[in-house]
Order: structure tokens, then C-alpha cells, then sequence
């Protein structure tokens, strides 16, 4: 498989219920072997798009490629090279862990009995195939739901919050087989959460989306390569306005620190030496290493107010 | 593929509904049977003796004597005359009407006064199928596999309907089974005159066709399942249209009991083309002499009107959940 050919793409996707857009001109390309995350903060159209490149929904405008196979066009075709968990994975109560595969396995022309027994161990739920699955914790479904996502083996994951209910071991399961389906299988997982320090740990490519539209999108190394400067002063407002006006600077003041982003080659031995001349005591300053949230943030509060967010329980 | 969805399907269905469908048919039927036996005592009725009670009251009428609470739909004097020459012609060639034994209690307590609690239970599972299946969000994931939507619809309703022929044929057994027990099998082959032939103002037996018992309970339980056949497109159309199985089961039995009720009190020819005239058809039947001729219907045109009307159904709930966004 060519890696340099999307296997996943959204071309101007766009989803509108009534008068309400809540998706507009979505345009992204996953590729083999490659984990995106698709973060967004709640109600941002995450669930929306997903449900569309699955065929759940129906775009008012643009176009789903899977395989370079267009989704409106040859649905069934499209549908055969993913795997897919979308919101919580429901499965069928009254049915056991084995029987509920089963189901999805005929769908999927997949019907060896240890096939899917292996899948079972590979999520880690061994010995539990002829238990009920109404009886299952939420992180035992959710781990029975990308065994069923696994089902004959294919080309795309589709992802919708597959950490959600799982304790920090049962994340770090999870976390290494999607590592080692991308890097070893080439399978491309197309995830989205919440979970932004997830996201840190396993994606390649993060694409952020905010009311409906991308609003980066970017390499994960690329987006935390920014450097960020925290400094101690006892005037910060005064200080901040002299950083800024000399270096051309974007700076703001957290706790009563000055938090710098540096770029253009500025360095914080320039930072030292212009303070030092105007006689500014520093009291401290450090690097400050960026977590994927800092940006998540930063990018969000730029379009919306940073407190609404928060209530919707972004974090 | 399809095999596949359809091996699915019956297998959620079977499941999920099958042992509470046979449980309430068989408290059903042993009420009726054994708590009819242990209440009527030793009092069994022949059935010269209802033949015999159903002369005295036609006698009555035809006398001018009916009480006053028998008002309304009751039968000319003339149309009296006729039947109470029909039923002297049972009596005098040992020709059995409504017996006692097995055979005439599936043909009648069966198909006919059972068929509405049918109607009702196959209207409930189909209304439940795809509803139930967006409440519970497993629809998602079953519709981002490799199949086709029309196809898995189709798959529920041949689901449904191979559970409504299991529990049909399961309680035509059982009843059989117990009323035999209780009141002896009888002969399935007794013949069962149809259609009493009237000619010159008198009923022609001779003329009149007839059937084995057998054969009547079969044409019976065929326009059952053919109304089960109806009542479960109805209720798969609801299903694909609402997305809460409470509701697609209170559209579903309201649409047929309240259909029921409306069309029951209008005397116009319109509500012949209409599916709930023929919910409980075997109840209807030409053959059941205690029904004025001018009111029964012809088997033909029930068999004819269910089958429409189950296509239309079906096909307009596949057309829906084919259109149909999944918002679960």
C-alpha cells in the first residue's frame, strides 16, 4: 500500500439540520500507517463528522473517499475497509461477548470461531466469550467494541472516544495495540477524544476542530515545537509591554508570570540581556516544555471564550 | 450476505422475544382450556345441545318473541327461517357445528378468538425491531458494517414474520393438544359446510359446497398469519419512522385498535379496502353461519387487501430507513 495516498478524506464534508450548520467545508486526508486525532471540544461537530464518514448521516455537501472509493457512490464498497466504534459501543445486551463478534463477523464474511477468539485476547478480555455482555463494565465494552472494530483486519479505524470508561491500565492497552495496528499492520486509526494527553502520547497528526470548521491541523512534533518562556518579574504588566514592543512578541501574564512564546530565533539569553540593561531584577525564568492542551487552548479561546469550554467539560 | 443478516436478525429476535411469546400463548391457551373444563363441571354441552339453543332463539325471533335486550343486530324473520333450517340440517344428518373436540376448538377459539391477541403481540415485537434498536444505540454500529439498509430491514421483517409462523403454529398445537386431552381429537376430516346455497327463498344443502375440518382450519390460520403479515409491516413502518420503541409501539397498537374501533361503527363500502377489516379474518369467514350473509367477506378479497397493504408497508419502511439520518 502507498503510503502517500490517503486511505481516509473528507472533501468539503458539510452537515446541515435545518437552519443549524453544524459542520461546514471539512476537508482532511488520513494515511496508511498514521494515527490523527481529531480533538474538538464538545458540540463542535466531532460525532457529526464521524457519523458521516460512516455513513450514519447523509453530508449536505461534500464528499467521504475510503480507499478512494466514494462512500455516496459505493457504500457497502467504502464501508468494507473500515472498522468503526462511534460513541459509546453499544452492543447487544442479551447476547454473549462470542455471539455479539459473531453478529458483526457475518456481516463482515468473517466467521472463524478462533479468528475471533484471538481478537477477543488481543483486547484483553480472554475467557470471557460466553459471558453476557449486559454483565460487562463499561471499559470491558469498550474493548469488546474494537475487537469488533478489528474484525477482518481492515484498512481504516474509525474511533469516536474509544478511551472513555477505561482505567489508566486499560488505556495503556488500548493506547499500545493502536500504536502497534498503525505502525506494524499500516492501518490508519482515525481517532477522536477528548483526552488531549491521550492524544499526545499516540498521534502522529492532530486535527483540531472548533464550531464545525478545522481550525489547525498539523504534525503533533510541529504543534509542541513552539517554545514557551516563563518569567519572573516584579512588574509583569510593564515588563510584558517592553517585551513585546522590542521583540515583536506574543506574551501573556498567567499567576502573575509572563508567559512568552518564542520565535524568530529569539532566544531567552536575548530576553536576559535586554532586562539586564534595563536594570529589571528576574526572579525567575525557565522554558516551560508545551503540552498539547496548552495549544489545544489557545487555538479554541482564539475563536471562543475560554470559560465556556471549560463548562463543557473539555477537560 | 443476506443469509447473513437474516441468520442475525432471527437469531436477536428469537433471543430476545421468542420465550416470552410461547410463555404468553401457553398461559393463554391453558386458561382457556383447562380453566373452561374445571369451571363448566360436569356440565358438558354437546354441541346438539348449542345447535338445539340456537333453534329456540331463532324460533323466537321468527315468533316475534326476542327480548328486548337481543336489539340491534339482530337478523330479519326471514333470514331466521334460514338459518334455523341450516342448523335442523346439521342436527338431522349428524353433521357437527362448533363441537367439542380438539379439532373445533383450533378452528374456532384458535383462529378466530385468538387471532386479535396474535395481531396485537406481532404488532408489539415489529414496532419494537429497529426502534429499539436506535434507543439502544446498537443500530450505529450494526449500520456501519457492509450492508445495506433495505436489507436489513427486509431482514427484521422475515425475523418477525418467522416468529409469528413459530408462535402460530406452536399455539394451533398446543391448543389442539389440550383441548384433545380434556375433550377427546375428534375427527379432523368431519366435513364443514360452507356458504349455504339459498334458491327460491330455501336453503339448497345439496348444493352448498363443503370442506374437511382440516382444510377450514387452515384457511383460517393462512388469513391469521396473512393479517400477522399486515400488522408487522405496520409496525416495522413505525419502528423505521420513530426512534423510540415506546413510541413505535403506541403508534403501531393505537393505529390498529383505534383503525378497529373507528371502522367498526362506518357502514360504507370504503373500509373494505382497508386492512383493518380483515385484522381478524378467520372470525369473518363466509363459512360461520351465524353471520348474516350480507356482511361476510370474501376470502378472496381479504387475502388480497392483507397482501397489498403488507407490501406497502414494508416497502414504504425500507424507503424511509434507507433516507433516514441515524442520530441514536
Amino acid at each position: 500500500m502507498n503510503n502517500n495516498i490517503p486511505i481516509l478524506e473528507a472533501r468539503n464534508l458539510s452537515k446541515t439540520l435545518g437552519s443549524k450548520t453544524i459542520v461546514s467545508n471539512l476537508c482532511f486526508k488520513v494515511y496508511p500507517g498514521e494515527i490523527y486525532g481529531f480533538l474538538g471540544p464538545n458540540g463542535a461537530g466531532k460525532t457529526t463528522t464521524i457519523r458521516m464518514l460512516t455513513s450514519l448521516i447523509f453530508p449536505t455537501m461534500g464528499d467521504v473517499y475510503i480507499n478512494a472509493i466514494k462512500l455516496k457512490e459505493n457504500r457497502e464498497g467504502a464501508l468494507k475497509n473500515i472498522g468503526c466504534i462511534v460513541e459509546n459501543p453499544e452492543l447487544y445486551k442479551y447476547l454473549t461477548a462470542m455471539e455479539n463478534l459473531k453478529q458483526f463477523a457475518r456481516l463482515k464474511g468473517q466467521t472463524n470461531e478462533d479468528y475471533l477468539y484471538n481478537l477477543l485476547v488481543k483486547v484483553g478480555l480472554p475467557n470471557t466469550a460466553d459471558q453476557k455482555v449486559g454483565t460487562f463494565s463499561l471499559g470491558m465494552r469498550q474493548r469488546l467494541g474494537l475487537a469488533q472494530a478489528l474484525i477482518g483486519n481492515p484498512k481504516v479505524l474509525i474511533l469516536d472516544e474509544p478511551m472513555n470508561g477505561l482505567d489508566p491500565q486499560g488505556m495503556k492497552d488500548i493506547r499500545d495495540i493502536l500504536i502497534s495496528l498503525a505502525k506494524e499492520d499500516n492501518m490508519a486509526v482515525f481517532i477522536s477524544s477528548h483526552l488531549l494527553h491521550e492524544m499526545q502520547m499516540i498521534a502522529d497528526r492532530v486535527g483540531i476542530i472548533n464550531n464545525g470548521k478545522i481550525i489547525a491541523e498539523d504534525q503533533v512534533s510541529a504543534l509542541l515545537s513552539d517554545k514557551t518562556l516563563s518569567l519572573k518579574v516584579d512588574e509583569p504588566e510593564r515588563t510584558l509591554a517592553l517585551i513585546v514592543n522590542s521583540f515583536n512578541l506574543n506574551g501573556t501574564i498567567k499567576n502573575g508570570e509572563i508567559q512568552l512564546e518564542l520565535r524568530n530565533g529569539i532566544e531567552m539569553a536575548d530576553i536576559i540581556r535586554l532586562l539586564a540593561s534595563r536594570n529589571i531584577d528576574i526572579q525567575d525564568i525557565r522554558m516551560v516544555d508545551q503540552e498539547l492542551e496548552d495549544i489545544f487552548f489557545r487555538l479554541v479561546d482564539n475563536e471562543t471564550s475560554y470559560l465556556d469550554k471549560r463548562v463543557e467539560g473539555v477537560r | 450476505m443476506f443469509t447473513s443478516i437474516l441468520h442475525n436478525e432471527t437469531q436477536k429476535i428469537f433471543k430476545r422475544r421468542l420465550a416470552i411469546l410461547l410463555l404468553a400463548v401457553t398461559a393463554v391457551v391453558i386458561m382457556m382450556t383447562f380453566g373452561e373444563f374445571y369451571l363448566s363441571g360436569s356440565a358438558h354441552k354437546t354441541w346438539q345441545d348449542n345447535v338445539n339453543n340456537k333453534i329456540a332463539d331463532y324460533q323466537r325471533i321468527v315468533n316475534g318473541q326476542a327480548p328486548s335486550e337481543w336489539e340491534g343486530k339482530l337478523p330479519t324473520p326471514d333470514e331466521a327461517k334460514m338459518q334455523i333450517q341450516v342448523l335442523q340440517y346439521h342436527l338431522d344428518n349428524n353433521i357437527p357445528i362448533n363441537g367439542n373436540d380438539a379439532g373445533w376448538f383450533v378452528a374456532d377459539t384458535i383462529n378466530k378468538e385468538m387471532a386479535l391477541l396474535m395481531v396485537l403481540l406481532i404488532a408489539y415485537i415489529a414496532a419494537e425491531t429497529l426502534a429499539q434498536e436506535s434507543g439502544e444505540g446498537t443500530i450505529k454500529l450494526l449500520m456501519t458494517t457492509p450492508v445495506s439498509r433495505w436489507q436489513v430491514t427486509l431482514g427484521k421483517y422475515i425475523g418477525i414474520m418467522l416468529t409469528a409462523t413459530i408462535v402460530l403454529a406452536y399455539t394451533l398445537f398446543l391448543g389442539y393438544l389440550a383441548d384433545g386431552i380434556l375433550y377427546g381429537f375428534g375427527s379432523l376430516s368431519q366435513p364443514v359446510i360452507l356458504s349455504p346455497k339459498i334458491i327460491n327463498g330455501s336453503i339448497d344443502m345439496t348444493a352448498s359446497s363443503h370442506m374437511p375440518l382440516w382444510q377450514y382450519i387452515l384457511s383460517g390460520t393462512l388469513l391469521n398469519w396473512l393479517s400477522l403479515a399486515c400488522v408487522g409491516g405496520l409496525g416495522m413502518l413505525f419502528s423505521a419512522l420513530l426512534n423510540n420503541s415506546g413510541a413505535a409501539i403506541g403508534a403501531t397498537l393505537g393505529t390498529v385498535i383505534g383503525g378497529q374501533v373507528g371502522l367498526g361503527v362506518i357502514k360504507a363500502t370504503w373500509p373494505n379496502y382497508l386492512f383493518w377489516k380483515y385484522l381478524t379474518p378467520a372470525s369473518n369467514l363466509p363459512i360461520d353461519i351465524n353471520i348474516p350473509s350480507g356482511t361476510q367477506v370474501s376470502v378472496a378479497m381479504a387475502v388480497v387487501v392483507l397482501i397489498v397493504w403488507a407490501l406497502i408497508f414494508i416497502t414504504s419502511s425500507m424507503f424511509v430507513f434507507e433516507k433516514k439520518d441515524i442520530l441514536a
